[in-house]
Parts: structure tokens; C-alpha cells; sequence
């Protein structure tokens, strides 16, 4: 899920709790509450986008890799970044020790970068480049490389694979809820390529596993320590403590509404494909998601935003202001389940004229020089 | 057949015929002009070749959409105007419709008929708005905003500790309250000396009539920029035998010897001739009891010559008089 | 013919207002509070000149045509106030590309079709948004909070994180984060100060902070023009937009939602609820690159395509930004008209009500009056912007682009000197060093809407008092 829909639904969530809600409201509003204008929702907000502050701001920069992959900006050379990759992976085979290995974008300028993908087969990696593109991720016409686009390494020793079979009780508990809910996982898959272009690199890790595989852990240092039920908890002791010492009413509050921000992430991201070190540190390894839907497929994050924000206003209306003068199932009716119903049929639409198009199989290079095919 | 140059948006399609083959390849990019080739993104500008709208397209949506502004605006500043009352008919509606009947009736049905005869004064319905009857006891009000009335001046009240004003409004036969509350200071401060009204200026004024089961029909004001003097009162003389129907409202000096007087009940009717022209002074019971003494010996010596300053009202359809400002013995003056 | 005084009277003055509006489209950084001020300084000069009923339609149709006509400085000029943040890279790439005419014409399309569904979205406005109105009205203080906890929390790292120890990664990626952070609190520290110090409430303040606003938005941008040193290349005069109408769908379903956030949040941009929007509403990812087999005669891996959800991104960004824009702007103002028997007193918010109540007293039917002038105006706004833009794409690569800014820099010098004297131009000084910052590392420039945003939410909970105490500055 998106960083948006993390933070909405944690403080939906915490509009759930009636006193909350009137703690919440403004004095003049008189909701009943012991205290008002108080910011406490605040807290399940900023705890809910919290896991993944944590990675993306701090956890990342500490998992340094062991081989740095930093294409050169004018001039890279595609066969030796796919040597290098290879040799890392058949490192990790011969050694047994987790190899990290980090990718770097190419900028070329303040809006242009070079795009490249990174293709992972069971006994072969590749790289190939493609033409420059903007920020916005667009393809700029004419920029195809005039360098070699692409780099071959077949693997000397190792076999990769891209489901890790070393698992944990909680890890198989995971896997068997997914098959039970999705069917038996398709083959071959987990091994997805990776295509760099603006921003940020990518990393990966590649473990040697019992079966005597490596396996290939994309973005290893995500998703980990801090996407553990247990750490929420923890990280919300001063939520707890620092009322507490102000004498602050109703100081458990806002721990409880800290807690509730954090866990809404980490169930929410147990939807995805990565799940999360979720007890961590009793528990270290990182478990598989449920792979229900892609953490950045913008319906589940449309629909879950908005129905989230609808949400919030009728608990703040029921358990403060108590304006709406329906019943609290029919608002959800008219205000929730029929919007949405709507909005999954046009999307419906939209994606079947997408289809359509595609079987027309007129499509041009991502470089915008491809000879048009009539079929 | 590519068609780019279209009307709408054109999607590329790729069922081109053989022989058309050669146009499906070479298109002209919409934004710059060059060839793009078999781009679809064109290579010079960075244009997708296949979405485009023609400008004179959007050009005609934009003119239709001035057209329908015009003609929205136009009826919107025509039925949104202020509802124009007279102040008679305002009063008349209140007495019959309201007065007459509250005490006797439903209040709910009262107000419902009262509701529907002011609403033929307006054209858009939004501008009348009530009050449901009050649980207990009863009262309700109807309100127009914005409504406009004009009429003479007969009386002000400012209450400066209050910041509140208050003027009546006449047409000749009934007149309104008007009133503004909290707001005097700032009808001064916006309107300099033009406020408060003198006595008997021509004044329209636009804001919220109110007809109310308990407090009697009214007007707020609360927008100076909307209080306006039409005309200011200069005072005029003027001989009975002139006085006409199309003076009916106005305010003049009018000099008369006193004849006959009757009393019809709680008015004494006090008959002026001026040069054998016979005009009625009408002065109900409550204003000449507040008299000085030595003016009701005035008004009741029959023989006398006097002076007043009248205001031209109406009954049954002649002339008559009533004392425009009996609070100024100075408008009731002896002619020697 | 007297029936078609009072119409043509109206008609009349929102012409005025259209052209008198458009001029307000030269002065850069004018938050919606600026032009109520300057609307409400106008007000007390003509209204002996104006009747009282073509007031509202007058002074509407001057804030519908500044809506459109600010795309022109937005789009050539460089001129990038905040609301504009939404819309500022894609147009100055197109402008860089020679496609100024496209960039700003999709702006005013989007802005024309936000005029078009701001009408439309009556229903709405009279039986849904009363609710919304007052229920959210009572938890304001916190709903900006989270506003602004989320705007700091979604600044992510920029940079590419290279190095071997975890600390130079971390000083690679973090410098936007660290800058956006400095930018926020000094904004904030700023905002505290300012409205704390003043002897004038803190609704009133907001006549005066145009010099903030310049000193965060306009003279930033313009000293970054002047630095880069950019001449505007020579512009192609094309015949068609380059969208389709499903650009226009997109776009507006974003531009909606984050204006009518923009229109309703006090101190909340069109930017920041653009940014808000595209999060919530983003659908690129509907359609994902697809990666198919390459040609049979190509050594290529992979065949990457790229689905024409991502070519619409561009042109949506222009379009919702049109839409938002007049959201925020005619949206905030036709919504003062909304009267209900939820809101007697219409919807405007906090700032807005209070500069305006002397001028405008809603009254029934005076939303239709309104509704009107805003169709009729914006139509007229969209030829004016046609006109102005099609002067622009043929002059404007002759124009020396510094001296343009030259001449911006000295004339809100003066307009500032003028309204506010020289304890203006200090503010602005200021407030330009801080809103140099995220010019230079490259963080949201609307962090320097916490100058308004952490005032008002505090005072909104009633702890600004407080904590001007514990600041030392009351």
C-alpha cells in the first residue's frame, strides 16, 4: 500500500474509538468528551506511516552492500555489470553468507536518466538499457543507446531461485493462508525483473539455501525489523509514558491510538507480495505477504482511501457532532458501497478497453521508434 | 486510414488498407508540425502523435459556454431580484392572513396560506423562507429576502447605547417598522450625512421583510450600501383645492379654517376649508390625547385658521389629511 | 425594457471585473487571502461607484479571471507561486520543449472544465458538503494537523543513497529530507511569530502577508530564473491540444478532490491538496510497462512498453492543476453562497469570512448570481487566456527572459513597499531566505505553508496562546 493509504486508514482507525473522537472535537462542538481539542488522532497517522519511514529514511542506508553496481553515465558497459552480478550471486553460492548487491540510478541530468533493467533467469542475469527518460518516467524519442544495450552472465555455479524455502513456523503459516485463499503459487514465480530509472537504486540479496539454491531477496533491508507487530508496541511506550507523566486525561489513550496507527500498516502490508519481520526481534526472518494485491495497484489504495475518508466523517459524526440524520448502515450503503461499486465497474470498463488495446497489437518500442505493426 | 487531423480526438487505427499503407506511416505531428514518420511519439517536440483535439473545437465549447453564462446570468439577475412590496398591500397581507386569523385557526394552516400569497411577490422561491410554528406557543414567521419598499420617512428612533435604529416607513395609510440592529454606527460611518434620514425623505430600502405572528410585520436592514434616499423632503405649501388623488403619500404644508368636527368612533374628523374647498384632518384618539392642550383647543375651535404640515392620505378614495408630525407643536400653528 | 436594467447592469460589471481580474495575473504569489484583501482595499473604494447587487458577480468575475490569466506568468514566466507547485514541472518542461501553447491551453481547458463542474457539483454543494462542512468544522485543528503530519512524513529521501557506510548513504539521500524539515520549522517558527506579534487578529493578519508570500514563492523562483539563466525557446503554434478527452477525466477527478480540500482547509494550497489528490487518486499503475518479447531479429533481452497511462500523466498534471486552481480559488468564494439550514452564514472559511463579511452578506438566490457570473466570466477568462497565450508563444523567445524578471522583482518591490512599507520589505527579506532553501535542495516549496498552517491549527485548538507563552513571544 501506498504511503497515503497506510497514514488514512491509521487514523480511521482510531476514529473507531468513541472517546477519541470526542477528545478530538473542538471545545465549542461540546461532544461530551472529558478533554477537547486535543490532537491525539494525529498520533495514529504519524504511527501508521511509520514502518516504512523507518525504512526508506533510516533502514535502508544501513544495509550497505557488498557489491556496488554504478553504471558509468555516458559510457556503461552492460556485459560487465551482468559479470559482476553473476559473480556476486555464484559468491554467495560458494560461501553460503547472504551477498547484498546495490544498483544505482543514472542521471544524466536534472530531468533525464537513463533507464536500465536487470533480468534475473535460474542460471543466467542480464542487463539491458534502454533509452533516456524524464522524471516522469517518459521515454525521450531518439535516445536509444549507442553503446552495447545489453550484458549477459551465465551463473557458473549457482541456481537462483525466487521463493525461499527455508521457513520459519510463521513463514509456513503464511504460505498455507495464501494457498488456501489464492490456490497453489505459479511456478517460476518471485523472480520478477527489476527496472531502474529515476531517484533511487535498488538492491538485492542472494542467499544460499538448504536445497543448495540461492535464493533472491529483492530489497532485503525492507520490510524487516520494522514491520514487527512487537516493535509497534514498543515504539509506543512514550505515547504511553509522556501523557502519563503530564497527567494528561485519559493518557492510555493515546498509546492504544499509536499502537492501532502502526498494526493498520503491517496488516494492511500483509496483503502485498513482501510481508514483514512481524515479531520481530523474537522472530527475525521476513515472511512472505499474502499476494491478495500489488502494494501499488491503485484500486485496493483508491478504494481503501476513500472509503477510509467516508468512514472517518461518519464516526466523527457519530460519536460527536451527530448531524447526519440517516441511519448509520444506510449511509454506508449510499455513501460507501455504492460509490464504490461503481467506481470497480468503471474501472472495470477502463481495463477491459486497456486489454482491448493491447490485443491490437500495435505497440511501438519504449523509445517511440518502433515501426508500427498492422495486424 | 489514419485520420489526425480530425474534428475529435483521433485514435490511431491500424486497419489500414493496402495501398494506404504509406499514410498510415508518415503523419505530421499536431503540436510542431514536423513529420514524425512512424513515430508515436514524435521525435522533435515530444508529442503523442495520436491524442489531439483541434482547437477550433474547444474553442466553439468555450463560446457555447458564454452563451449559456449570459443567458444563466441574465435570468439568474432578473428572477433574483429584490420582491418589490407596497407597504399598504404588505400590511394588508399581515392583518388578513395572519392578524385575523391566528388566534382562530391551525397555525400551521395559517401560516401555509400566508405563505403562499407572499410567495406570488417573488420570483425565485428561495427567497422566502419561514419559521414552523413554535411548539407552545404557537408563533411563526415568514421572511423575504431580499425584499424592497419605498415610502416616506414618518419616524426614527436611534438607540445609540444599543447601536440599533429604527424607522417607519409610510405610503400615506399604513406604514412598517424598519430596523437595524447592531448597526447603527456603521450606516453612519458608511452613509455620512445622508444617515439618518430626515424626516419625510423618499427612502428605499432593500432587506429581509418579516412577517411575524407575534412581533407584527417588519423590515431589517443590516447593509447600509442598501438604504437609499430617493428623494430628500423640502417643504412645500400646498392650497386644498390641489390636493388630488396623486398626492396621496406626500407631505405638505396646508392652510384651512376648521368647520365642522365629528367623531366616528375612536378619530375625531375635523373638516378645513380654504376658499369654500372642504378637505378632512383625520386624528385617532391616542395622537391628539398626546397634544399639548392649547393645540387640541386649536384643532377643536371651529373658525380658527390654521397652519398644519399634513400628510395626503386616503379614504375611500378622496383625500384626506393626517397630522404628518404631531410630536413638533411647531407643524400645528395658528394663522393670525 | 426597464426588466433588463438590473441584468445588463450585472453583465456589465462582471465584464469589468473579468478584464480588471486578468491584471491581477502580473502580480506573482497572490494566496486567496492576498486577493480578498486586495479585492476587500478595492471594495472600499468603489463602492459609492458599484450598486450593491453587481458587487458579488463584479468581484467573482475579478477572482474567476485571475484564476485563468495567472497560468500565463505560471506557464512563460516562471513565476511559480505555490498553488502552482502543482502544475510547475511538467509546463516548464513543455515550455523548454516549444510546447507553451499545449501546457498552457490544457491548464485553461482543465480551469474552464472546473468552472464548468463547480456548477455541476450543486447537489452536491446544498445536500452532501453541509454535513461535511460542519462535522469536519468541529475537528478542523486536528484534520490540519494531519495534514501537516503527513506532508512532512511523505517527504522521502531524493537522493540515491551512494556510499559504503551508512552514514554517507544516509547525508546522499537525506539533504531534500533534512531541507524540507529546516524549511517546515522555520516556516512554522515564522508563522508563529508573525501572528503572535502582530496587535491584529490573527484573520486580519492575512491582509498583510502578501510580503510573506512573496518572500516564499515569487522572489525565490524568480532570483532561481535569474540564476539559471534560462531563455525561453522559440514556441510551436499548434492547431490541436495534444490530450484526449479521457485526459480530460483523469484530470479532473484529481483537480476536484484536491481543490475542494484547498477550497475548504484554511492555509491548505492548491498544491498541497493536489498532492494529497495525486496520492489518493493516482491510477498510472493501472496499466503497468509491460515487458514482452523482443523482435525476432534483435538481441535485445526484453521488449519494454511503455502503456499510454504514463504518457497521460504529463497532461493530467496540467489539467488537474486547472481544475484545482479554480477550486481553490472561485470554489472558496462560491461556497461563502451556500446557504443552508445547516450553514445560514454560507460555507466560506475562517480568513475569508472575516474579510469579507463587511463586503459580501450571502442571501438566497444570490448563488445563481453567482453560479452565472462564474460560467460567463470563465468562458470569457478562457478567450483572454487564448488571446494573451498566442501573443506569448510568438513574442515571448524575443524577450530577454532577465529582464522580465528584473522587471517582476522591482515591481512587487514596490507593490509590497506601497501596501505594507518597509517593515514589509523586512518580512520579505526574510521569508525570501527561507523560501531560498528548498530552491536549492530541491524539497516541497509548500513546506513554507507551515507559516500559516501551524498558526492557525494551534489557535483553531486554542493552544496558540500557549504556546506564544512558552515561545517567549507574547
Amino acid at each position: 500500500m501506498k504511503g497515503l493509504t497506510h497514514f488514512i486508514s491509521g487514523v480511521a482507525a482510531a476514529t473507531f474509538i468513541p472517546e477519541v473522537v470526542r477528545m478530538s472535537a473542538a471545545s465549542r462542538a461540546d461532544a461530551g468528551g472529558a478533554v477537547s481539542n486535543s490532537f491525539i488522532i494525529c498520533l495514529a497517522g504519524l504511527y501508521a506511516v511509520m514502518p516504512d519511514t523507518m525504512d526508506f529514511k533510516l533502514g535502508q542506508f544501513f544495509s550497505v552492500a557488498d557489491y556496488q553496481i554504478d553504471p558509468h553515465p555516458e559510457n556503461p558497459d552492460a556485459q560487465e555489470m551482468a559479470e559482476t552480478l553473476a559473480e556476486a550471486i555464484d559468491t554467495a553460492h560458494r560461501s553460503g553468507e547472504e551477498i547484498r548487491v546495490q544498483f544505482y540510478p543514472i542521471q544524466l541530468g536534472a530531468n533525464e536518466w537513463r533507464r536500465y533493467h536487470v533480468l534475473f533467469d535460474e542460471d543466467e542475469v542480464t542487463i539491458q538499457f534502454d533509452d533516456v527518460v524524464t522524471t516522469s518516467q517518459l521515454p525521450i524519442p531518439n535516445t536509444e543507446p549507442e553503446f552495447e544495450r545489453v550484458g549477459r552472465a551465465k551463473l557458473k555455479e549457482a541456481t537462483l531461485k525466487g521463493r525461499t524455502t527455508d521457513l520459519d513456523w510463521l513463514n509456513k503459516l503464511i504460505r498455507w493462508t495464501r494457498q488456501k485463499i489464492k490456490g497453489p503459487d505459479k511456478k517460476g514465480s518471485g523472480m520478477k525483473p527489476s527496472t531502474l530509472d529515476i531517484l533511487s537504486g535498488t538492491q538485492f540479496a542472494f542467499q544460499k539455501e538448504s536445497d543448495g539454491k540461492v535464493y533472491l531477496n529483492w530489497l532485503p533491508w525492507h520490510r524487516t525489523w520494522s514491520h514487527s507487530y512487537v516493535l509497534g508496541a514498543l515504539l509506543a511506550i512514550p505515547a504511553f509514558v509522556i501523557p502519563f507523566l503530564l497527567n494528561m486525561t485519559n493518557w492510555w489513550l493515546y498509546g492504544v491510538v499509536s499502537i492501532l496507527g502502526f498494526w493498520v500498516h503491517l496488516t494492511e502490508d500483509m496483503t502485498g507480495h513482501i510481508g514483514g519481520s512481524l515479531l520481530w526481534p523474537l522472530f527475525t526472518p521476513r515472511t512472505e505477504g499474502l499476494e491478495l494485491f500489488s502494494a501499488s495497484d491503485p484500486r485496493t489504495n483508491f478504494s481503501i482511501d476513500y472509503t477510509a475518508v467516508v468512514l472517518i466523517i461518519l464516526n466523527l459524526d457519530y460519536f460527536s457532532t451527530q448531524l447526519i440524520p440517516i441511519n448509520w448502515w444506510l449511509s454506508v450503503l449510499l455513501f460507501i458501497v455504492i460509490p464504490m461499486g461503481a467506481y470497480f465497474w468503471m474501472i472495470g470498463e477502463i481495463k477491459k478497453n486497456i486489454r482491448k488495446t493491447h490485443g491490437r497489437s500495435i505497440e511501438e518500442a519504449p523509445d517511440g521508434s518502433g515501426e508500427p505493426v498492422l495486424d | 486510414m489514419v485520420e489526425l487531423n480530425g474534428e475529435e480526438t483521433t485514435e490511431y487505427s491500424a486497419h489500414g488498407e493496402i495501398g494506404e499503407e504509406d499514410e498510415a506511416y508518415y503523419w505530421e505531428c499536431p503540436t510542431c508540425g514536423d513529420q514524425a514518420e512512424g513515430y508515436l511519439t514524435c521525435p522533435t517536440c515530444g508529442a503523442r502523435i495520436t491524442k489531439s483535439i483541434s482547437l477550433g473545437l474547444i474553442n466553439k465549447i468555450a463560446f457555447a459556454t458564454i452563451i449559456i453564462g449570459l443567458l444563466f446570468l441574465g435570468t439568474a439577475s432578473f428572477i433574483t431580484a429584490p420582491a418589490e412590496f407596497e407597504i399598504g398591500a404588505t400590511m394588508e397581507i399581515h392583518r388578513e392572513e395572519i392578524m385575523d386569523r391566528v388566534d382562530l385557526e391551525d397555525p400551521a394552516r395559517v401560516l401555509n396560506d400566508a405563505f403562499r400569497r407572499i410567495r406570488r411577490y417573488v420570483l425565485y422561491p428561495g427567497q422566502v423562507d419561514y419559521q414552523e410554528p413554535d411548539e407552545e406557543s404557537g408563533d411563526f414567521s415568514i421572511s423575504v429576502t431580499p425584499a424592497r419598499i419605498v415610502g416616506r420617512v414618518s419616524e426614527v428612533e436611534l438607540q445609540e447605547a444599543d447601536d440599533h435604529f429604527m424607522l417607519r416607513i409610510t405610503d400615506g395609510d399604513d406604514d412598517i417598522r424598519v430596523r437595524g440592529f447592531n448597526a447603527l454606527s456603521d450606516f453612519r460611518e458608511q452613509l455620512g450625512g445622508k444617515f439618518p434620514p430626515n424626516l419625510f425623505d423618499r427612502v428605499e430600502i432593500i432587506g429581509s421583510l418579516d412577517l411575524d405572528s407575534q412581533w407584527g410585520a417588519q423590515m431589517y436592514l443590516s447593509l447600509p450600501q442598501r438604504f437609499r434616499v430617493i428623494e430628500s423632503f423640502e417643504e412645500q405649501r400646498r392650497e386644498i383645492a390641489a390636493i388630488g388623488s396623486a398626492d396621496i403619500g406626500e407631505y405638505y404644508w396646508v392652510s384651512g379654517t376648521i368647520g365642522e368636527i365629528s367623531r366616528p368612533g375612536q378619530l375625531r374628523v375635523i373638516e378645513l376649508e380654504d376658499r369654500g374647498v372642504r378637505i378632512d384632518l383625520t386624528v385617532p384618539d391616542f395622537i391628539f390625547d398626546d397634544l399639548p392642550e392649547e393645540k387640541q383647543n386649536l384643532l377643536t375651535t371651529p373658525g380658527t385658521t390654521v397652519d398644519i404640515l399634513a400628510q395626503v392620505g386616503e379614504f375611500r378614495g378622496n383625500p384626506q389629511l393626517d397630522l404628518a408630525n404631531p410630536d413638533d407643536p411647531d407643524t400645528i400653528r395658528e394663522v393670525q | 425594457m426597464d426588466f433588463l436594467y438590473r441584468p445588463s447592469v450585472i453583465i456589465g460589471y462582471s465584464l469589468l471585473g473579468t478584464l480588471i481580474g486578468s491584471v491581477f495575473c502580473s502580480i506573482p504569489s497572490l494566496h486567496i487571502y492576498n486577493l480578498a484583501g486586495v479585492a476587500f482595499v478595492m471594495w472600499l473604494g468603489v463602492r459609492s461607484l458599484i450598486p450593491y447587487y453587481a458587487l458579488a458577480p463584479f468581484f467573482m468575475s475579478m477572482v474567476v479571471a485571475f484564476s485563468f490569466m495567472n497560468t500565463i506568468p505560471m506557464t512563460f514566466l516562471g513565476a511559480f507561486d505555490e498553488s502552482a507547485g502543482a502544475t510547475l514541472l511538467p509546463s516548464a518542461a513543455m515550455v523548454s520543449q516549444g510546447k507553451g501553447k499545449d501546457a498552457s491551453l490544457l491548464t485553461g481547458i482543465g480551469t474552464l472544465i472546473g468552472a464548468l463542474l463547480l456548477i455541476l457539483l450543486t447537489p452536491f454543494f446544498y445536500v452532501i458538503w453541509p454535513y461535511i462542512y460542519e462535522i469536519v468544522g468541529a475537528h478542523l485543528h486536528w484534520a490540519l494537523g494531519v495534514v501537516m503530519v503527513f506532508y512532512i512524513m511523505s517527504e522521502w529521501p531524493k537522493g540515491a543513497g551512494r556510499g559504503t557506510h551508512p552514514w554517507t548513504k544516509f547525508k546522499d539521500a537525506w539533504r531534500n529530507v533534512f531541507a524540507g524539515l529546516f524549511t517546515f520549522t522555520a516556516s512554522a517558527m515564522f508563522g508563529l511569530i508573525f501572528t503572535t506579534q502582530s496587535i491584529i487578529p490573527i484573520e486580519a493578519a492575512f491582509q498583510n502577508i502578501m510580503p510573506v508570500f512573496v518572500g516564499f514563492f515569487a522572489f525565490p523562483s524568480i532570483i532561481q530564473s535569474l540564476i539559471a539563466d534560462y531563455d525561453v525557446p522559440k514556441q510551436y503554434d499548434s492547431k490541436q491540444i495534444n490530450a484526449d478527452w479521457k485526459d480530460f477525466g483523469y484530470g479532473s477527478g484529481v483537480g476536484v478532490v484536491g481543490g475542494l480540500m484547498a477550497a475548504y482547509l484554511p492555509a491548505v494550497t492548491a498544491g498541497i491538496g493536489a498532492l494529497f489528490a495525486g496520492h489518493a487518486t493516482n491510477h498510472q499503475a493501472l496499466d503497468k510497462p509491460k515487458m514482452e518479447d523482443p523482435p525476432e531479429d534483435s538481441d535485445l533481452a526484453i521488449d519494454y512498453v511503455m502503456p499510454e497511462m504514463y504518457y497521460r500523466q504529463e497532461r493530467n498534471f496540467l489539467i488537474s492543476g486547472g481544475v484545482g486552481k479554480i477550486f481553490y480559488y472561485v470554489g472558496a468564494f462560491l461556497l461563502l453562497f451556500v446557504i443552508t439550514d445547516m450553514t445560514p452564514g454560507g460555507m466560506g472559511r475562517g480568513g475569508l469570512n472575516f474579510i469579507l463579511r463587511p463586503a459580501f452578506s450571502p442571501e438566497p438566490g444570490d448563488y445563481w448570481l453567482i453560479s452565472g457570473t462564474i460560467l460567463f466570466s470563465a468562458a470569457i477568462s478562457f478567450f483572454m487566456l487564448y488571446l494573451v497565450t498566442k501573443l506569448c508563444i510568438k513574442y515571448i523567445h524575443n524577450f530577454d527572459a532577465a529582464m522580465l524578471h528584473y522587471f517582476a522583482l522591482i515591481v512587487v518591490t514596490v507593490i509590497i513597499y506601497f501596501m505594507t512599507g518597509i517593515p514589509g520589505l523586512i518580512i520579505t527579506a526574510i521569508t525570501t531566505i527561507i523560501g531560498m532553501v528548498p530552491v536549492f535542495f530541491n524539497c516541497r516549496r509548500s513546506h513554507c505553508m507551515a507559516v500559516l498552517l501551524v498558526p492557525i491549527a494551534l489557535n483553531m485548538a486554542g493552544y496558540g496562546d500557549l504556546i506564544g507563552q512558552m515561545l517567549g513571544l507574547v
